[in-house]
């Protein structure tokens, strides 16, 4: 069987192979159409819209990505200005006490000066009663002095006012009086 | 002004002389006074009140010590 | 401590300076006395309103003269005379004494010190009776006589010559206006004179000491005459502060003088009156009660520039009886002054402090002596409270409010809250200037209701401290422009950003 030449025996070989096997180069050639088709329906059908899954999916990560960046982003804004109006609000509370301390020192000043000028008025004032109140007592000793010698006088005049005395005192009153009601 | 039969009424300390009479009547004639009541009263001390009506001329030397202790 | 010497030398000067003879003088005996009348017979040649002297050194006034006897009341004295005493006349009305040493002293009617201080050496003195400035003598009143209420202020202005009557009832506030006026005096060259008819000594005495400790005894005289005064005292009261009052008016001074008041005179005058046995009248006054206030009232004026420019304010004061101003003595003064402040216990009570009904006060001449800043920016007050007040009786029926009138009645509560003002607490011109315009804007709506007192003070704190310059750039005299007050605003609200939240300073101030 195997006298042909080698390549023929091959090839017959192979067809005898085929052939037992129930498979002729007609049925490889349909296979092979076969294939393409299958593999060009396959490509259609599933591959694409795989593919195309993935790019969405891609881009889906892409924007999520972005998303997380801008949010950072903002974050840091955020902070950013959280610090700054911080900082404001601390120079502002800082402008508030000062003002705040200003008036209270204004007032404090006020009531300090105030309280001092009413201790000057009470000490003044005390001077002045104790000023009266010396005042007072020499008016008294005066008076004293004036009822003993007024009690004294009367006493004395008691029997000293008489005679030409007394002539001269009536006729002295009489005179200034006519004089008074005259002119 | 004054009536004719109003009358001063005139206190002294002590009895008076022809002279102290004759001031005294002058005196209330001039205003409109022909009688004089004597009042002896040693109490005023000294020198003469003479009342005519309402008007009272206090010469007593008690009123000016009055006068004086009402001004100290 | 006592100089011996001085004794001995002061008694001679007094014994040399004592007369030396009396002159003939009239005289009369006393035929009855009681109450602190007398009536005299003789006395012949006696003048109305002179002074008598009784026996033992006591005075008495002249005010009966009658057929056969004279009337008159006793100043002191009356459980010591006795029937058949003399009583001498002395040919002189009753004086007061007067001067600048009369300045920082609390005196009775008569001029005597009561304040414990010493004698007060004043050369002058002047008849408590006195003729009012004749027409012709008479200046236009122009100036402004500032109280520092901002309620009076702006819409019941007050100027220097006029007679602005505080009337109320008891507890509303009346003297605590007077006071408030006299220590806003500080400074204003203005004299004041604080005459206290029948009052309890201690209330006088609180009013003193407050006088004393806010600095305003310097230029001010307390004329006297305490509840337990005799009663011819608290007559004559009112007219010696008035004649003291005219001796710095015709030194071309301004006055103001206080009657606190009037209605405790016209008692003391019925008292006198009916135990003179004179015929009685509506509420039992004597005919002549009327006259007995238009002839003080009458010498409050502004004198002309010829006859030097001085002024009398008078503010007389009034107590009423459960708001009842249509009693006697209260319709008669109020027709003798130009114009009243009218004080509401029911304002008192709800916390309008000072308790003024704008509605029922009115001052017929001040405006025109208005600082011109103030009436530009308080023209239309009046007319916003009205309307508030209005509203808000309205709104006691409960029903639904729009929008508008919700602001209008928010706007007129914080307006009334805006003039509320503690005592003792005076706002100047341009304070008040500032207050007015901050509460006629739009930056008002920005207060809560409850805290509008509480921004003024600090806001006035604030303005003081920190916007001095604007305050400065504030004319009274001129207009208020519109970049001035979009300054006052600005700095309301910036008070109002630092004051939000807390109103801690608010609260300090």
């Amino acid at each position: 069987m195997f006298d042909f030449t080698a390549e023929t025996m091959l090839l017959s070989a192979i067809t005898d192979m085929f052939d037992r096997m129930g498979i002729t180069w007609s049925g490889i050639l349909l296979h092979l159409i076969n294939l393409v088709i299958l593999t060009v329906g396959l490509y259609l059908l599933l591959f694409k819209p795989v593919k195309k899954m993935i790019r969405e999916r891609q881009e889906k990560v892409k924007k999520i990505e972005k998303e997380n960046a801008d949010l950072n982003e903002e974050v840091k804004e955020l902070k950013d200005s959280s610090r700054k109006v911080l900082s404001e609000a601390k120079q502002e509370a800082a402008v508030i006490h000062d003002n705040a301390v200003k008036v209270a020192n204004q007032k404090a000043g006020e009531i300090v000066g105030d309280a001092k000028t009413r201790a000057k008025a009470l000490i003044e004032r005390t001077e002045a009663e104790m000023e009266a109140e010396r005042k007072k007592m020499q008016t008294d000793v005066e008076q004293q002095i004036a009822d003993v010698s007024l009690a004294v006088a009367e006493k004395v005049l008691g029997r000293s006012v008489s005679g030409e005395d007394n002539r001269r005192l009536i006729e002295e009153s009489l005179k200034e009086w006519s004089e008074r009601e005259n002119g | 002004m004054a009536k004719n039969s109003l009358s001063a009424r005139v206190i002294v300390s002590e009895k008076p002389d022809d002279d102290i009479l004759r001031m005294v009547a002058a005196f209330i004639k001039e205003r409109g006074c022909d009688r004089a009541e004597y009042t002896i009263d040693p109490d005023i001390l000294g020198g003469i009140i003479i009342r005519i009506g309402d008007k009272v001329y206090d010469g007593s030397v008690r009123s000016r010590l009055e006068t004086v202790r009402r001004f100290l | 401590m006592i100089d011996l010497n001085e004794i001995g030398r002061s008694l001679k000067e007094k014994i040399a300076a004592s007369p030396d003879r009396q002159a003939g003088r009239s005289t009369g005996r006393i035929v009855y006395s009681g109450d602190g009348i007398i009536k005299i017979t003789g006395l012949s040649d006696v003048q109305y309103n002179e002074l008598l002297d009784v026996r033992g050194g006591y005075r008495a006034l002249a005010l009966n003269l009658e057929h056969d006897s004279v009337g008159a009341v006793l100043f002191s004295g009356e459980e010591s005379v006795r029937f058949g005493d003399y009583v001498y006349s002395t040919g002189k009305t009753l004086e007061m004494k007067v001067g600048e040493a009369l300045l920082g002293r609390v005196v009775d009617p008569l001029g005597e010190p009561l304040d414990g201080l010493g004698e007060i050496d004043a050369e002058q003195s002047r008849p408590i009776e006195y003729p009012a400035p004749a027409i012709m003598d008479r200046g236009k009143v122009n100036k402004p006589l500032q109280t520092g209420i901002l309620a009076i202020d702006s819409m019941i202005p007050i100027g220097r010559g006029q007679r602005e009557l505080i009337i109320g009832d008891r507890q509303t506030g009346k003297t605590a206006i007077a006071v408030d006026t006299i220590l806003n005096q500080k400074g204003e060259n203005v004299v004041c004179i604080y005459v206290s008819i029948g009052q309890k000594a201690s209330s006088l005495a609180k009013t003193v000491n407050t006088l004393r400790a806010g600095g305003a005894m310097e230029y001010t005289c307390v004329v006297c005459s305490t509840a337990d005064d005799a009663v011819p005292l608290q007559y004559i009261a009112p007219y010696s502060g008035c004649a003291l009052a005219e001796y710095f008016m015709y030194a071309g001074k301004d006055v103001l003088i206080v009657y606190d008041d009037l209605s405790k005179h016209a008692v003391a005058y019925r008292a006198m009156s009916l135990l003179l046995k004179r015929p009685a009248g509506r509420e039992a006054y004597p005919g002549d009660v009327f006259y007995l206030h238009s002839r003080l009232l009458e010498r409050a004026a502004k004198l002309s520039e010829e006859k030097g420019g001085g002024s009398i304010t008078a503010l007389p004061i009034v107590e009423t009886l459960a708001g009842d101003i249509s009693a006697y003595i209260p319709t008669n003064v109020i027709s003798i002054t130009d114009g009243q402040i009218y004080l509401e216990s029911e304002l008192f009570n709800s916390g309008v402090r000072p308790a003024v009904n704008v509605g029922l006060s009115v001052s017929r001449v001040g405006g025109s002596a208005q600082r011109k800043a103030i009436r530009k920016i308080s023209g239309q007050l009046r007319i916003n409270l009205a309307q508030y007040r209005e509203l808000a009786i309205f709104m006691q029926f409960g029903s639904e409010l729009d929008a508008a009138t919700q602001k209008t009645l928010s706007r007129g509560a914080k307006l009334t809250d805006t003039l509320k003002q503690r005592q003792y607490l005076n706002y100047s011109v341009r304070e008040m200037i500032v207050l007015l315009i901050v509460a006629q804007s739009e930056t008002i709506d920005a207060i809560p209701a409850q805290k509008v007192t509480m921004f003024n003070e600090g806001f006035l704190d604030y303005m003081r401290m920190n916007k001095q310059d604007v305050l400065a750039e504030i004319d009274p005299d001129g207009e208020v422009g519109e970049a001035l007050k979009g300054r006052i605003l600005a700095a309301a609200e910036e008070y109002l950003n630092i004051a939000a939240g807390g109103g801690e300073e608010g609260e300090n101030a």
